[in-house]
């Protein structure tokens, strides 16, 4: 064996290298996409590691619970769960909660200098008492001192807050923060993670500065001194409620229950707190913060992400094999001589093959080897793991490396059987004609008559249909690349121009606001069409996943609600669609809601049978349906789907919202529904100077101009009147601003994506100009000899490459456009909408589209000139 | 012994078939020193790699020991190869990063951990045993020719095959090739060889003439090594 391999060994370190880097993007690409798929399970075991609660239920006053007799209170109840072990086993925690809301670094900041963007990227920050009951909460710290030993006003931050110092460039170790009502300052002394936050409280295109909902809880928390925090608290709820001196402050009547389940799956997770409802009567005070809400948050980046990284990960495998596959075909034609006399001298061929399979092992080894440093200094030195969004894409938990792991050696594996088949063939075809230089296959030639104009071409063209297989495995392999970077770059492009008209969900000329009634008097007058009032407030979509003994168990999303209210008797009543809601909505399936009445005729808060508008997110994706049924809300598919808030109270059977119809609507990350609204007692014009909230799109204005109007004009009017305004375009623009600035990791790593592929695109496309000039070696040097020139040999050689090259960008481009339309079905469906406007910039298929067009006419020419 | 049996060839080009090998029936025994003769593009080389099992056939029956050889599966092939067949073509091909010792015994040394031993005796036998730890690039076509047929010989086959072995020497060098197969044959060695030299011809035992396919002259041939050429361009003549 050992002649054997010396026989067959080349040192040949470029092509190794290029070979180890190819699979080395392979394997990282592979972990990628393991760690992608598998994130949300990951953070369920990063939660589990650290012995940290799954759920949180804060109940904010338990005073009223120590009257109630009959029922359980809710730790009550969770005992009796533990006891009976209904649902697997929890384990709860009861913790003294003390919540302090705490500033960033304000007191180091002149905010009247700050711009309204540096405003609004400020996030508050919950403080809290930290206790650990039964080893629980065991969070890791990154940095700084441990959360256990806090003295005084010292806190620790979790690496969320953290990083937003960072990018803020504050300072995060011996940083301070600012409670506003007490002035009372906290010291930074260390960061600690905390697995169930992974991302930027910004991203998930959840945007803060158009839609001002309550909705978001903040990642951004710290963990103080227990004494520290509950004596401030105490001081601040004495400072600021009126609190009688005898009495206990309200405070030290709040606590947090931190459930943790051994067992844990959003379904376990979702009976446990449809339990609780129903089983304890705490429920009805507290606030439910379950761990799913943190997996459904990731849903739009990650879905993306997935997109990414399976494509990466096709194109790297397609190109690995065609690389490979091109190297040995190159390597056995350099050993073929050699090859064919080891055969025939005896040498059986499972020992030649071991040879070559050893070369391959080398590489794989070599590969994983390089993976392992790589997984080293990513997860030790550089702590990429940790990096929010790098998190998304790395990670090095044991069971992704397992995967990853398997996954390259089955990637392996298949690569030795594609080199083992290869030799094989190469056996069979090429003993005889390798001894004698002859071919004893005979060959029909294409038909392309070659003349003196166009010999280069035609020569060209000849020599590629000659070896048809191999034409078509180059062009393939070629095109398939071109195809995943085209579709990177259509959803780098789609992602880019995220926002629109079609995505918004809501069509308007101005936001306005900041009018007194004559000035709205005089605007409805002179220039306004259509004038309605948005409302915004927060509302649970619930799905339901199961049934406990014909009780159901539901699954609940935070979604806005935006109201529409109007300031006009609908057009027709009759038709009980309201004609505001048309104006500035437009919907893509079913009907309009009837416009409700907020208040009845007594002033009472009115809820019955309202009905919404869903985005595609709610409608499709979890299988809602449009019922244009006066029933609506009576639901198919098994699947409940209404709005009610998530805690019970005396209104929740009341409270739901049925479903009218569908629109594109990304807003609020597409978990957001639309109704609309007719003022009862109190008139839209008191509404109208009532608000002072700002000339954002909740709690504001939104107006379409009359036709013929002047932009100028009317802009004109309201500067010198005083009104502030924001124009739907400039809105757009800021929203597009804010996307790119909330995806600018996304479009890094999408960037890099287009890199790798474009960097295998050139190792595939040296990889078949070397195999195809080491397989003409002889032919070249044979009409070099023979009088040819060398620069007409040359030109043959870039010919056939160019004419590969502009096949293969034909081929893909003619497959992309049928894939485009599954690709954007697919892409609509990840974001939640039904359609976008600009899908991918056009320009970029102009080179593709010329070089059909050349393509054709050389074929058009060529056919004239010989139509046999 | 190789029998042969209606050995017919053909390769199609599109509907068409053209047929190469045409209803070939001989038999080679044990000690006989075959030459087959005929024009280029006759079917010679075709014939060649037919018999030694490196093509296959389209119909008919070649028969090793009474074995049919076109039944054999590859890993019998390989054995067959390893074991029975020697192999000696006009380019010798040796493997320029092992040395001529090397090249000779690599194949033995897959079941004999003796090998080196019986590869310098071959090399010996050829005189050029000095040459045995220098590489091919360090040595003359000749010599190397005779180290490929040390090579072929290392595993004792049965039978020789070899192509136009002495095509790309001069005559000495060709002269001394010839006498080493001569001096093979007559210790019992059973030699097929295809060549375009009356000369070298002459060295061989039985003379086959080929045409179209077919051969249509089948002699034997004495020791006189002059009156064979004569014999050999007599039969040859309307061809060649």
């Amino acid at each position: 064996m050992k002649l054997i391999f010396k026989a067959l060994y080349n040192k040949k370190l470029f092509q190794y290298g290029i070979l180890i880097l190819v699979l080395v993007l392979t394997v990282c690409s592979i972990q990628m996409s393991a760690t992608v798929t598998l994130k949300n399970k990951t953070m369920i075991q990063k939660v589990n590691a650290i012995n940290a609660a799954h759920t949180n239920i804060y109940v904010a006053d338990t005073r009223n619970l120590d009257n109630q007799e009959s029922d359980d209170d809710i730790p009550d109840y969770l005992s009796r769960v533990n006891e009976e072990n209904d649902i697997d086993l929890v384990d709860s925690v009861e913790n003294t909660y003390f919540n302090i809301l705490l500033a960033q670094n304000l007191h180091e900041i002149d905010v009247n200098q700050m711009s309204d963007k540096q405003l609004a990227s400020l996030q508050n920050v919950y403080l809290e008492g930290y206790v650990s009951h039964k080893g629980t909460n065991n969070y890791k710290m990154l940095k700084g001192k441990s959360y256990r030993k806090l003295k005084g006003n010292e806190i620790v931050i979790n690496e969320q807050c953290a990083r937003d110092l960072e990018r803020k460039h504050m300072k995060v170790i011996g940083g301070t923060f600012y409670n506003n009502d007490t002035n009372y300052r906290y010291k930074i002394v260390g960061v600690y993670e905390d697995p169930t936050y992974t991302e930027d409280a910004t991203s998930n295109l959840k945007d803060t500065t158009i839609l001002k909902t309550d909705l978001q809880t903040t990642k951004f928390h710290a963990l103080g001194n227990f004494d520290t925090v509950k004596k401030n608290a105490i001081r601040i709820e004495k400072q600021f409620n009126t609190v009688e001196l005898e009495e206990e402050p309200y405070m030290l009547y709040q606590v947090v229950h931190k459930i943790h389940l051994t067992d844990y799956s959003v379904e376990n997770e979702s009976k446990l707190l449809t339990l609780i409802q129903i089983n304890s009567v705490g429920a009805n005070y507290a606030q439910i913060y379950p761990l799913y809400y943190q997996l459904q948050d990731d849903n739009m980046t990650q879905n993306i992400f997935k997109y990414l990284s399976y494509t990466l990960l096709a194109a790297l495998i397609v190109s690995d094999f065609f690389v490979f596959y091109a190297f040995f075909k190159r390597k056995l034609d350099e050993d073929k001589n050699k090859l064919a006399m080891m055969v025939l001298c005896g040498i059986k061929q499972k020992n030649i093959i071991k040879a070559y399979l050893s070369e391959l092992g080398v590489l794989s080894g070599a590969t994983l080897l390089i993976c392992a440093v790589l997984n080293f200094i990513g997860c030790f030195v550089l702590q990429l793991h940790k990096q929010p969004y790098l998190s998304m894409f790395f990670d090095a938990a044991p069971q992704l490396l397992k995967i990853t792991l398997l996954l390259a050696l089955v990637m392996f594996i298949l690569l030795g059987i594609m080199i083992i088949l290869q030799i094989k063939h190469f056996f069979t075809n090429n003993l005889t004609r390798v001894m004698k230089e002859k071919d004893l296959t005979i060959k029909k030639p294409p038909r392309i008559t070659i003349d003196y104009k166009r010999q280069l071409i035609q020569m060209s063209l000849r020599d590629l249909l000659a070896n048809k297989f191999k034409f078509i495995r180059v062009v393939f392999a070629t095109s398939f690349l071109i195809l995943c970077m085209l579709l990177t770059f259509c959803s780098y492009e789609t992602l880019d121009h995220l926002y629109n008209r079609e995505t918004i969900g809501l069509t308007f000329d101005y936001t306005i606001s900041h009018l007194n009634k004559k000035q709205y008097q005089k605007l409805k007058q002179d220039y306004l069409k259509d004038v309605s009032i948005l409302n915004t407030s927060t509302r649970y979509f619930m799905e339901k996943t199961g049934e406990i003994d014909g009780i159901d168990v539901y699954q609940y999303y935070d979604a806005a609600l935006i109201t529409l209210y109007d300031d006009v008797k609908p057009d027709n009543p009759q038709t009980a669609e309201n004609d505001k809601v048309k104006q500035f909505m437009n919907k893509q399936s079913g009907v309009y809601p009837k416009p409700g009445v907020d208040v009845d005729a007594l002033g009472n808060l009115y809820y019955y049978q309202r009905e919404a508008l869903l985005p595609r997110k709610l409608m499709e994706l979890k299988g809602a349906i449009t019922d244009e049924n006066a029933n609506a809300g009576i639901h198919k598919k098994g699947l409940a789907f209404s709005y009610m808030p998530f805690l019970h109270s005396m209104y929740q059977q009341d409270n739901y919202m049925y479903i009218k119809g569908g629109i594109n609507s990304l807003i609020n990350n597409g978990y957001v529904a639309f109704t609309a609204m007719t003022a009862g007692k109190q008139l839209p014009i008191d509404k109208l100077v009532l608000n002072t909230e700002g000339n954002d799109i909740g709690n504001g204005i939104v107006i379409n101009l009359k036709k013929g109007v002047s932009k100028k004009v009317f802009e004109s009017y309201l500067k010198k009147e005083g009104i502030s305004f924001t124009s739907y375009d400039e809105i757009l623009k800021q929203m597009a601003v804010s996307n790119h600035q909330i995806n600018r990791n996304t479009f890094a790593v999408m960037t890099v994506v287009m890199g790798i592929m474009i960097l295998m695109f050139i190792i595939l496309t040296i990889a078949n100009i070397t195999e195809e000039e080491m397989h003409k070696q002889t032919e070249r040097s044979f009409m070099i000899r023979t009088g040819w020139s060398h620069s007409f040999v040359k030109r043959l050689s870039l010919t056939k490459s160019i004419l590969m090259l502009m096949t293969s960008c034909v081929i893909a481009l003619l497959v992309f456009f049928p894939i485009k339309w599954f690709y954007f079905h697919y892409l609509f469906q990840i974001l939640g909408i039904y359609a976008i406007s600009t899908a991918g910039n056009m320009i970029l298929l102009l080179p593709f589209l010329t070089i059909l067009v050349f393509l054709i006419w050389m074929l058009i020419l060529n056919h004239k000139k010989h139509p046999s | 012994m190789i029998k042969v049996e209606k050995l017919n060839k053909t390769y199609q080009v599109g509907d068409k078939k053209i047929p190469v090998l045409k209803d070939i029936s001989l038999t080679i025994t044990d000690n006989e020193f075959a030459v087959v003769m005929g024009e280029s593009g006759c079917g010679k080389s075709t014939f060649l790699s037919c018999i030694s099992g490196l093509s296959e056939i389209t119909s008919g029956q070649i028969l090793l020991d009474d074995l049919s050889l076109h039944d054999k599966k590859n890993k019998a092939m390989e054995e067959i190869r390893l074991k029975k067949f020697g192999f000696i073509f006009q380019d010798n091909y040796m493997i320029d990063n092992l040395t001529v010792l090397e090249n000779v015994c690599m194949s033995r040394l897959q079941y004999d951990p003796n090998a080196y031993e019986l590869g310098r005796s071959l090399l010996a036998s050829m005189h050029i045993e000095q040459l045995a730890d220098k590489y091919p690039s360090q040595v003359s076509g000749g010599e190397k020719q005779r180290a490929a047929i040390a090579r072929a010989m290392i595993n004792q086959p049965d039978i020789l095959f070899a192509d136009e072995p002495t095509a790309s020497l001069d005559h000495r060098s060709a002269s001394d090739i010839m006498e080493i197969f001569k001096h093979l044959n007559e210790q019992g060695q059973c030699i097929l060889m295809v060549t375009h030299s009356a000369q070298i011809a002459a060295y061989g035992t039985r003379i086959m003439i080929m045409e179209d396919g077919v051969f249509y002259q089948d002699e034997p041939l004495g020791k006189d090594r002059k009156a064979n050429v004569e014999k050999i361009r007599d039969m040859v003549k309307d061809i060649l």
